[in-house]
């Protein structure tokens, strides 16, 4: 493994951050990365995950301080906006360049 | 394709989003064949304040539709999202160009009726001696261009592909009304925009069934 891989890098991977690396979540980190806030159904649209699961992501990720969420109503229905917050910009631009070094690092 | 290509793309997808439910379309189709209630000769005169009034009266029954199927429509099936800033300067360059192109609008229809209110000014510009088939073509042609390039940097600033198509039909009834006196073309160039835009909304409705509210989960 040594020979593909410098053991430095291995490290690198160690330190990768589980909560973004997740598939899921990473969707949902790329969608709300790239606008200023959603609801839960245009993240849910635009990611294809179902509500329990996308509700269950949404947790982890504002335990981990990376989403704020806005609860409101629009009328008399319950309104919830998720925002990226400055900490989750942060953690994605560092998960997308960790993920873009090692990848390169990688012979062909 | 480049990581960040690939979160352009997103972005762009999650944008788009917003044009798949043919509304769109719907208005401007609508706004198209509004504008026949213009074109018809009927009446002469005598009814041309009646057919504006009525005109005017299309065009706020069709804004209300729009804004009723976006809000009570559209919004509950694909969400709500505000986008980041730099969808946000794009919008104002697009009002800024809007702006630019209405003024020079303005500037040609205020130019026209000066020239046709001093007849002296066209001899002098050498425009009286123009032959009457090719004024018709040059009017034809400017009024085609009110339409066409509104709609295309529309389209372009909304990254509204079938608002091109929108435009080229929109362009070329406005060219034939004015060629052809006949309102016929602006009924044909409505319909051809307004059943597509029919289409994708039932389309949008059977892709989209409305989800259940926060609340009831």
């Amino acid at each position: 493994m040594n020979d593909v891989l410098p053991s430095s890098d291995l490290s690198d991977l160690a330190e990768i951050d589980r909560i973004v690396h997740e598939p899921a979540r990473l969707m949902i980190i790329a969608v709300l990365y790239v606008i200023d806030s959603a609801d839960f159904t245009f993240v849910m649209n635009q990611t294809g995950i179902t509500w329990g699961n996308l509700s269950a992501h949404m947790s982890k990720l504002e335990e981990a301080g990376y989403i704020e969420v806005e609860k409101s109503f629009k009328g008399k229905r319950p309104n919830t906006m998720l925002r990226l917050t400055a900490q989750g910009r942060t953690a994605f631009q560092t998960y997308r360049l960790k993920m873009r070094k090692l990848l390169d690092d990688l012979p062909a | 394709m480049s990581d960040s290509l690939d979160l352009k793309d997103i972005e762009k997808r999650a944008f788009r989003a917003e044009h798949q439910d043919g509304l769109y379309d719907i208005y401007f189709g609508g706004v198209v064949l509004c504008m026949t209630i213009l074109a018809v000769s009927t009446g002469g005169e005598t009814y041309q304040f009646s057919r504006f009034v009525l005109y005017m009266i299309g065009l706020v029954v069709l804004s209300l539709l729009f804004q009723g199927g976006r809000k009570y429509i559209t919004t509950p099936r694909l969400g709500r999202v505000k986008f980041g800033p730099r969808r946000q300067r794009r919008k104002m360059i697009l009002f800024l160009v809007m702006a630019g192109i209405i003024l020079v609008q303005v500037a040609i229809v205020v130019g026209t009726s000066l020239l046709l209110r001093n007849p002296q000014w066209a001899i002098s510009l050498g425009l009286s001696q123009i032959n009457p088939d090719f004024e018709r073509l040059i009017v034809a042609a400017i009024s085609a261009l009110f339409v066409g390039p509104s709609m295309v940097m529309i389209s372009y600033f909304m990254d509204f592909l079938r608002g091109y198509y929108i435009a080229f039909i929109a362009s070329l009834a406005v060219f034939s009304l004015v060629w052809f006196h006949e309102p016929v073309y602006l009924v044909i160039a409505g319909m051809l925009i307004l059943i597509p835009g029919i289409v994708v909304f039932i389309r949008f409705l059977i892709q989209h069934p409305l989800p259940p509210a926060e609340g009831q989960l």
